[in-house]
């Protein structure tokens, strides 16, 4: 297929994707992977009322230290305690909700139900934790690095432009090889070993629309983390009890990237699979 | 079945347990709320005092609101735990804004009044009762009820000597009470008063700070008596105390300041050549701002030491190695223009003045420059260059004045083309734009020194005692610097008083 078909079939998968994320199957993975992290961020902004501070004043006082065990430090320190929190749990949460979504977007029109489907990519976690965590935490490795290069800017324009680029191109890369290997995974008969056989047949035939598919989502990350930011910074500094309200937007859009990601995966390689053949 | 069953049923006593808050921290639930309150009450405490009317009505409730939240009239009961505390001293701080709203409102009675009533209540906590116990002494100062802020001001000195408690907002009023109880003392005229408390709170501060050697509260009790001892004109113990508190392992971030401070004692003790010294280890041991600082004060101490050779060119190292648009290099350049006027070398300084003038007109030395160069026509008797200069000066201070919209920025402004007007001898027009300068920012204490101008000038050049009383009342009643507060008062106090004894006085004035 010419690049610029690939680059077509990528675009009308995307919008495919998105459009059907808001409609059930898809639209409950979104709502899941919304309500986790939201859910997260009431409990740590409630920790002082008196059916939860047993459990979770010693959570807060790690993860935020003394200043978040006071008002407004607690809600002022919920995104990087969040963050936190998803530094530790990403590798597991993150690939078993790729994996139910890819699933639901793989079988739901064949009957496969919500419930169906967790079950199923629960059967299967190992092989999508095998696969998805290293790529979880090379991406989380590589974002961090691109936060404290946007936060330099500032002091070394240049050093730290070049360093937001290559985070760029790397965060992009990382999401194309987890788009080449979600259809492989998503298939039950596919064995582990021939994953990487698999990646790179996927590359051969679609490599344009893959690359093009991982810059985008990248791009767009790299755009709604700028805008989250900024958003966080001036609604949290002023009205901290938005705090938790602004983190459940973030989390959406987050979920929504993730659902976009995982369906996207599975109906781009089916779109290039089918025109390749 | 029967096992799922009581899972569940365990699950569901958990959540209501949960729910019903057993086994938590209702303290820590209580001190979060209290915080979250005071939180608000703050921000709508910023914006009444910004001015905002409505602003101050929810601010006031908001903060009674948190100040209703203390246990006991102690501030809260012995046996409380820390967060119980925690919740008392935040009620506090709410009753000391609630005091300074009425304050900031102009109802400096009733705030008067709600200190004292704070002080009580929150005896027990340090850092509400000290602090409580000093705005009331400020403010019965500005009430004129000078003998009442004396006792709070010593009450507190007598604290200071026997403390009880390591939080910093008490030792920050508690070293300055008995500086302010001296003050205070010997503007009434009590100086044997004055001396005895000095010395008493100077030895008790020092034995202090003697026990406490090697803590870093040290080093402050040390510069408290330094102080005291400056005050009451005794340098040489003020050095010895600043030689202590250098001394001190704990004092190493406040040892430049210490030193500098040792070089302008030495120099109000009319010692320049000590001054020079401690100048120079300053500027030579260490670096940065309290270097640059130290070279202005080597500068000054050999100038007046009378050696100008030796001040010029430091004052020429510090103008050059210093950004150009710096406050300390526009300092250096106006002293080193004065200088260079006081020697004989009128054509650098009025080159050096122009300088200023031109690269920092919105600085206040900026100012002083324009204002320089008249005085030193009127004073030769130069009159044509004068009026040449004065036209200049007031173009430059009315172009400055009509882009400026910062308060302070605009009274410097003002000041200076009062004081050129005044110069010429226009005293009517300089005693109204330093009396405008006075009542359009009645809140500045620079704006309070010029309405004291204004006054002095009706009352000496215009021979206005009428317009003169006037200002001098309204001073009296709204000033922001206490002392010319009480300048005031004293003016008018005297005189009030002829005119009641001689009818006729007033009658011939």
């Amino acid at each position: 297929m010419e690049a610029l078909e690939q680059l077509a079939a990528t675009g009308h998968a995307s919008a495919r994707v998105l459009r059907d994320a808001f409609a059930p199957p898809l639209a409950a993975v979104l709502l899941a992977a919304t309500l986790v992290p939201a859910a997260a961020a009431w409990l740590l902004a409630g920790f002082a009322w008196p059916g939860l501070s047993p459990v979770l004043l010693p959570v807060v006082s790690r993860l935020g230290g003394e200043a978040a065990l006071h008002y407004p430090g607690t809600l002022w320190a919920l995104p990087p305690m969040l963050a936190r929190l998803g530094a530790v749990t990403a590798w597991l949460l993150v690939p078993l909700a790729t994996g139910w979504a890819a699933t639901l977007a793989a079988y739901g029109r064949g009957g496969v139900d919500v419930v169906g489907a967790l079950l199923a990519t629960l059967q299967r976690l190992p092989r999508w934790l095998v696969a998805g965590a290293p790529l979880v935490i090379a991406r989380d490795v590589v974002l961090g690095i691109q936060a404290r290069a946007l936060t330099a800017v500032a002091h070394r324009p240049a050093g730290a432009a070049a360093e937001v680029l290559l985070t760029f191109v790397a965060d992009a890369a990382i999401l194309a090889l987890g788009a080449m290997l979600v259809p492989a995974l998503v298939h039950r008969d596919t064995p582990l070993a021939a994953l990487p056989g698999q990646a790179r047949a996927a590359w051969s035939w679609g490599g344009a629309g893959h690359a093009a598919f991982g810059a985008g989502l990248a791009a767009l990350g790299f755009a709604m983390r700028l805008a989250g930011d900024r958003v966080m910074g001036s609604v949290i500094g002023t009205h901290p009890d938005a705090a938790p309200v602004a983190l459940a937007a973030v989390a959406a859009v987050a979920a929504l990237g993730l659902v976009a990601f995982a369906g996207g995966s599975v109906v781009l390689a089916a779109a290039l699979d089918d025109r390749w053949r | 079945m029967a096992v799922t069953r009581r899972a569940a049923a365990a699950a569901a006593l958990l959540l209501v347990a949960a729910i019903a808050g057993c086994g938590g921290d209702p303290e820590l639930w209580a001190r979060w709320n209290a915080e979250r309150l005071l939180w608000r009450a703050r921000r709508l405490e910023a914006r009444a005092a910004a001015g905002d009317p409505v602003a101050w009505q929810r601010a006031a409730a908001a903060l009674d609101r948190v100040a209703a939240l203390r246990h006991a009239p102690a501030g809260a009961p012995p046996a409380a735990g820390p967060r119980t505390r925690d919740v008392a001293a935040l009620a506090g701080t709410a009753a000391l804004l609630r005091a300074r709203l009425d304050a900031v409102a102009g109802r400096e009675a009733d705030a008067e009044r709600a200190y004292a009533r704070v002080a009580t209540d929150w005896a027990g906590i340090d850092s509400v009762a000290v602090a409580a116990r000093a705005a009331r002494a400020v403010l019965l100062e500005r009430l004129a009820r000078d003998r009442e802020a004396v006792a709070e001001w010593g009450g507190l000195a007598r604290r200071a000597a026997s403390p009880d408690s390591a939080g910093v907002a008490p030792w920050t009023a508690c070293r300055t009470a008995a500086a302010e109880a001296v003050r205070l003392l010997a503007r009434l005229g009590r100086t044997a008063e004055a001396d005895s408390l000095g010395d008493a709170a100077s030895a008790a501060l020092g034995a202090e700070a003697a026990r406490m050697a090697d803590r870093t509260i040290a080093d402050d009790l040390w510069a408290a008596v330094a102080e005291l001892r400056r005050r009451a004109g005794h340098y040489d113990a003020a050095r010895a105390a600043l030689r202590a508190a250098l001394s001190e392992p704990g004092a190493d971030d406040a040892r430049a300041a210490r030193v500098l401070e040792l070089a302008t004692l030495s120099r109000e003790a009319l010692e320049p050549d000590t001054a020079v010294r401690y100048a120079a280890w300053a500027a030579h041991e260490f670096s940065g701002d309290i270097a640059n600082s130290a070279m202005l004060e080597l500068a000054h101490a050999w100038e007046d030491a009378g050696v100008a050779d030796s001040s010029l060119p430091v004052y020429k190292r510090l103008i050059e190695q210093l950004p150009s648009m710096g406050g300390l290099a526009a300092r250096a350049r106006l002293d080193r223009a004065r200088l260079l006027d006081r020697t004989g070398h009128w054509e650098a300084a009025r080159a050096e003045l122009r300088a200023l003038a031109m690269m920092q007109p919105t600085d206040p030395c900026g100012q002083a420059a324009l204002v320089e160069i008249v005085r030193h026509h009127v004073r030769e008797g130069e009159a044509v260059f004068a009026r040449v200069e004065s036209s200049h000066a007031l173009e430059t201070l009315d172009r400055l004045l009509a882009v400026q919209g910062d308060a302070a920025l605009r009274v410097e402004a003002l000041g200076a083309r009062a004081e050129v007007l005044a110069l010429m001898g226009r005293a009517a027009a300089a005693e109204s734009v330093y009396a405008g300068a006075w009542r359009a920012y009645p809140d500045l204490p620079a704006a309070a020194f010029a309405g004291w101008r204004a006054a002095r000038v009706a009352d000496s050049l215009l021979h206005d005692p009428r317009d003169a009383a006037a200002l001098y009342r309204d001073l009296a009643a709204r000033s922001a610097d206490p002392d010319i507060r009480w300048r005031a008062r004293q003016r008018l106090a005297a005189d009030a008083t002829p005119a009641r004894g001689t009818p006729a006085a007033g009658g011939s004035r």
